[in-house]
């Protein structure tokens, strides 16, 4: 038995060693600026994950192909270090301390408020700028100096589409939200957002959109209420089947597609016909700025897919970073890339969900188009005006 | 009273997937006592090569609903030889491991092969019929047909063949079927391959309602092994009532309690099933 | 006399304390942040895998309800320390003990069941316990999750010194401590004659009752016993990460343990602390090779599960023999 542990002690210590050499090229020196992807890659989140670092790697990609950023004289190119920690905490904190080890990067990108969270432990010790792609404001309440977040809060993205449908003349509103986070945040918001503005909520059956195998038996119960219209808070493809089995249940009313919903993928499983009437958030795709319609076609390109929010909004953050260390004139003083950036936004041509100005925790703000899908076909995106929202809720509020 | 009705149709038609998935982990784990955590991964691949079998080659339903059973039978074979096999004497703990390590490279080849995304079966018996205030599709009602039509024909294949006969054997006595000249280790890989054929029939009836993508087999492996704990190991008719009782609780209790947490309520069941009668409901003491 | 000295300073004893000089020492030559924080997450499981194998291992009862109770304790001391202001040192108790009663009623009703039935109902616990804390928002703040868990307060030393738990380091040493102090307590108990009625019910339930022993509250025991080290790696997960969210109590994490346990070896000693050990450095090893991460973990798995019976232990005492060194242990 001691020979056995013996052997496994040398064999654990050389993994140990050779986990210094796995593959990676090494600290970045002065050339080569390290950006650092910690997400979901395997696993019920990867697609997600997957859509973050898509938009990241095309915006080093395209900085790369134009030559890099020039600062202070020197010239200096990009490369993402993706790691995949299935959704844990635990293992984004030992990507996020693998890549301040062996790759000293000035930025991390992170897709999940736990391994946000668990970074923002040491990125200020350990020297490094956190994008935290995660509409949890909880992340911005740390008195973190070194963090930023893009998305808003979903309270933002999701009432434009309750006012349009308030519009529309539905007041019964029943509630077929996701069970995950996202999904309950959504139910929360809804509700009260909904009654608030006078109408009613008639049935309430949250559902696991990832585990239900038919939809059925959750319908039943809702269709019984008699609503005008369904509340939905889940993935594009589950939600386009709710709405078919809806229809097969001989439903008539109206959708109202929760924010993570993105109409174009939803046309790929069931037809417009039937996803007729409903409102939701207008697919980064269709947005109607030409940037961004530039940005959806070398997406398609490149990537193979319709782009998301998630990699839109990571793309334009990675070209944030990279003009902020030109106007900051270094690579290194992450102090003065951060008091940069303001100064930097709009990033030009390269600002296509027109992130234009930053709060003093971190926030990006944006704005946002809801959609429509009537008769049969997309009706042009609506322009949803931030401002009312803002002055009642500031941009991250959550219901408790 | 059309609600209820509804309902109960609903959990009927959802029980009948769940018996015919609990059906193949019985004979995997009830019969051949591996612990074959790995079923559900199975069901997700017999669900791919169903929707491959009817998106690119274009056959119609009942052509690729079959050859899929044929093919995860195969593959089936493959697994028990190379996998459980070498570990049929060790712990069944140690199938356990190995099932999981299964379902690592299925779940995670899927995921690397066929990306993400969940994939729409085309739809199929789209036919709906509304009768007295109940809905149902033609898909729905095939789905039950032909769960009955299996059960029957295993039933008839373990009672009326010799093979089954065989089968019976070796489950209820390992050496002593050995003793009389069966060989047991085809019996095992004709089991196996039969379970996991049962797991594609399941998937490839349940596409065309739900979506396709790689991780749908993971809530269906835990009612599968819950379902056949409730109806008591090694049993058949256990399997399939349990699955049945599994259906109507989560579509009632979903109906009239909440839907949030229709499938704990399942799993409350079984605890209290099992709290009252240790051995599930048809266990042998 | 002299036999205790040539059992204290024999072969085995002599390596074991080579081992533990060598694993306080590590932080000295280790500077790397990385790797202790890996070296943490190693102990961390290797104490909730080895406090799982003194119910599985050593009284065989297939307890898959394992990952709830190190979730239960973390969430314990997360909810003590946050919400009633409890310091640490009582709230790592405190949570212990609310974790053990829980697995006293849990254990109470699953025990009367056996083999299958008890993994599979105990499974269950699990679900459901991971459902509650899910969904339970007003207490555990649900799918949101609980963060700004603090790491534990400075330790007062005499000369105006004190211990803080700031470094990576330090919470190192508080996490190998917590591990040694699971490994001595858990190994007196298997040496001792509560471990013999332990495997006795292992080998065989009627047999030892037959023989006048209560299989129940042996069973029951070993049960509790195993929560209790699996509440307190709980709770040093929670101060350390400081973020928790329902998934940490999932069956998942059961699997994992369970896994550990087996690739390690099952019912030894050894084994948890090799299954955790080496496992956790595969899977940061199989970062960035060519084949997908996770189909190469699985392949792993399935290798050594049939390659090396008995795991990794197994394997290492088929090398010892081979070798020709003397049989038995």
């Amino acid at each position: 038995m001691k020979k056995g542990i013996g052997l496994y002690l040398v064999v654990a210590l050389a993994s140990f060693l050779t986990l210094f050499a796995s593959g990676d090229v090494g600290p970045a020196m002065g050339e080569v600026i390290n950006v650092g992807y910690t997400g979901p890659l395997s696993g019920g989140a990867a697609k997600y994950g997957q859509n973050n670092l898509d938009g990241l790697k095309m915006a080093v990609d395209e900085i790369n192909e134009a030559g890099g950023i020039s600062v202070a004289g020197k010239a200096h190119t990009f490369k993402v270090i993706a790691l995949d920690d299935r959704y844990r905490p635990a293992d984004a904190v030992t990507n996020a301390r693998r890549f301040v080890e062996l790759h000293k990067p000035p930025f991390i990108f992170c897709p999940h408020s736990g391994g946000i969270l668990g970074m923002l432990k040491f990125n200020e010790p350990e020297g490094f700028i956190l994008h935290g792609y995660t509409d949890n404001p909880a992340i911005l309440q740390q008195g973190n100096k070194w963090l930023v977040k893009a998305p808003m809060s979903m309270g933002f993205y999701n009432f434009g589409i309750m006012e349009i449908g308030w519009k529309k003349g539905w007041r019964k509103g029943a509630l077929l939200c996701g069970s995950h986070e996202a999904g309950k945040m959504g139910e929360k918001i809804f509700e009260l957002l909904w009654k608030e503005m006078g109408g009613e909520i008639v049935a309430n059956a949250p559902a696991d959109y990832s585990k239900v195998t038919d939809f059925y038996p959750y319908l039943t119960k809702v269709l019984a209420t008699k609503p005008d219209a369904i509340f939905l808070y889940g993935p594009s493809e589950p939600s386009a089947m709710v709405i078919s089995t809806a229809r097969e249940l001989g439903f008539k009313g109206g959708f109202m597609l929760g924010s993570q919903c993105k109409l174009d993928e939803m046309e790929k499983v069931a037809p417009l016909t039937l996803l007729t009437p409903s409102i939701g958030v207008c697919p980064v795709g269709m947005m109607p700025l030409p940037m961004m319609q530039e940005y959806s076609k070398r997406h398609g390109q490149k990537v193979g897919t319709i782009p998301t929010s998630e990699s839109a909004f990571n793309y334009e953050v990675m070209y944030i970073f990279a003009e902020a260390m030109k106007k900051a004139g270094t690579v290194k003083d992450l102090d003065k890339i951060m008091a940069a950036i303001p100064s930097v936004l709009p990033v030009g041509k390269h600002a296509i969900r027109g992130i234009h100005s930053m709060t003093k925790e971190g926030q990006f703000l944006s704005g946002y188009f809801a959609m429509e899908i009537v008769s049969g076909k997309f009706a042009p995106p609506i322009n949803v005006d931030p401002g009312p929202w803002y002055k009642k809720y500031g941009a991250t509020w959550i219901p408790k | 009273m059309s609600l209820f009705i509804q309902q109960v149709l609903n959990g009927v038609m959802l029980g009948s997937v769940y018996s015919l998935v609990a059906l193949g982990l019985t004979l995997e784990y009830g019969i051949l006592h591996i612990p074959n955590f790995a079923h559900g991964a199975l069901y997700m691949v017999g669900a791919y090569l169903a929707f491959l079998l009817a998106t690119y080659l274009g056959f119609n339903f009942w052509l690729a609903m079959i050859l899929s059973m044929i093919a995860l039978g195969l593959i089936g074979v493959l697994v028990e030889r190379l996998v459980f096999r070498p570990l049929m004497l060790e712990s069944p703990l140690s199938s356990f491991i190995a099932a999981i390590g299964l379902i690592f490279i299925f779940v995670d080849g899927a995921l690397n092969i066929f990306g993400p995304d969940f994939k729409r079966f085309p739809p199929t018996h789209i036919q709906v019929f509304h009768v007295l205030g109940i809905t149902i599709t033609f898909q729905r009602i095939i789905i039950v047909v032909v769960t009955i039509a299996l059960i029957v024909l295993l039933h008839l294949f373990i009672k009326k063949t010799t093979m089954g006969a065989t089968i019976e054997a070796t489950a209820q006595d390992r050496e002593g079927a050995q003793l009389v000249g069966i060989n047991v280790k085809r019996v095992r890989m004709i089991v196996f391959a039969l379970g996991t054929a049962l797991a594609a029939a399941a998937a490839a009836l349940i596409s065309p309602i739900h979506l396709v993508h790689p991780g749908m087999g993971g809530p269906v492996i835990l009612k599968a092994f819950v379902i056949i704990i409730l109806g008591g190991m090694g049993s058949i008719p256990g399997a399939i009532i349990g699955g049945f009782i599994m259906g109507l609780v989560e579509s009632l209790s979903g109906g009239y309690i909440s839907t949030a947490y229709n499938e704990v309520f399942a799993f409350a069941v079984l605890v209290t099933v099992l709290a009252v009668r240790p051995t599930g409901l048809f266990g042998a003491k | 006399m002299m036999e205790t000295a040539g059992k204290l300073f024999s072969p085995k004893s002599l390596m074991v304390l080579i081992l533990i000089i060598a694993a306080f020492t590590i932080p000295f030559f280790v500077t790397s942040r990385f790797l202790l924080h890996i070296m943490i997450l190693c102990c961390i499981w290797a104490m909730a895998a080895t406090s799982m194998n003194l119910i599985m291992g050593y009284t065989g009862q297939v307890n898959l309800a394992h990952g709830a109770f190190f979730g239960i304790g973390a969430y314990s001391a997360g909810l003590l320390i946050l919400k009633l202001g409890i310091p640490f040192w009582p709230a790592l108790l405190l949570a212990c003990a609310i974790t053990v009663v829980l697995g006293f009623l849990i254990g109470l009703l699953a025990l009367r069941t056996k083999g299958s039935y008890f993994a599979i109902g105990t499974m269950c616990f699990n679900v459901i316990v991971t459902v509650i804390i899910d969904s339970w928002e007003g207490l555990t703040e649900g799918a949101r999750g609980l963060l700004g868990i603090p790491r534990p307060p400075p330790i007062p030393l005499p000369f105006g010194k004190e211990i803080t738990f700031t470094s990576v380091a330090a919470n190192y040493y508080l996490i190998l401590v917590s591990l040694l102090l699971t490994i001595l307590v858990i190994y007196r108990i298997v040496h001792s004659m509560m471990g013999r009625s332990f495997m006795a019910v292992r080998g065989n339930e009627e047999l030892a009752e037959s023989l006048g022993m209560n299989a129940m509250k042996a069973k029951l025991l070993s049960f509790l016993i195993s929560t209790f080290f699996a509440a307190w790696a709980g709770v040093l997960y929670a101060t350390y990460i400081g973020f928790l969210s329902p998934e940490i109590s999932d069956y998942h994490v059961t699997f994992e343990l369970l896994t550990f346990c087996l690739i390690g070896g099952l019912g030894t000693m050894v084994g948890p602390l090799i299954g955790a050990f080496i496992l956790t450095i595969i899977s940061e090893l199989l970062h960035g090779i060519a084949v997908p991460r996770m189909v190469a973990y699985g392949f792993v798995l399935i290798i050594i599960m049939i390659f090396l019976r008995g795991g990794l232990m197994g394997g290492a005492r088929l090398l010892w023999l081979r070798f020709g060194g003397k049989g038995g242990r």
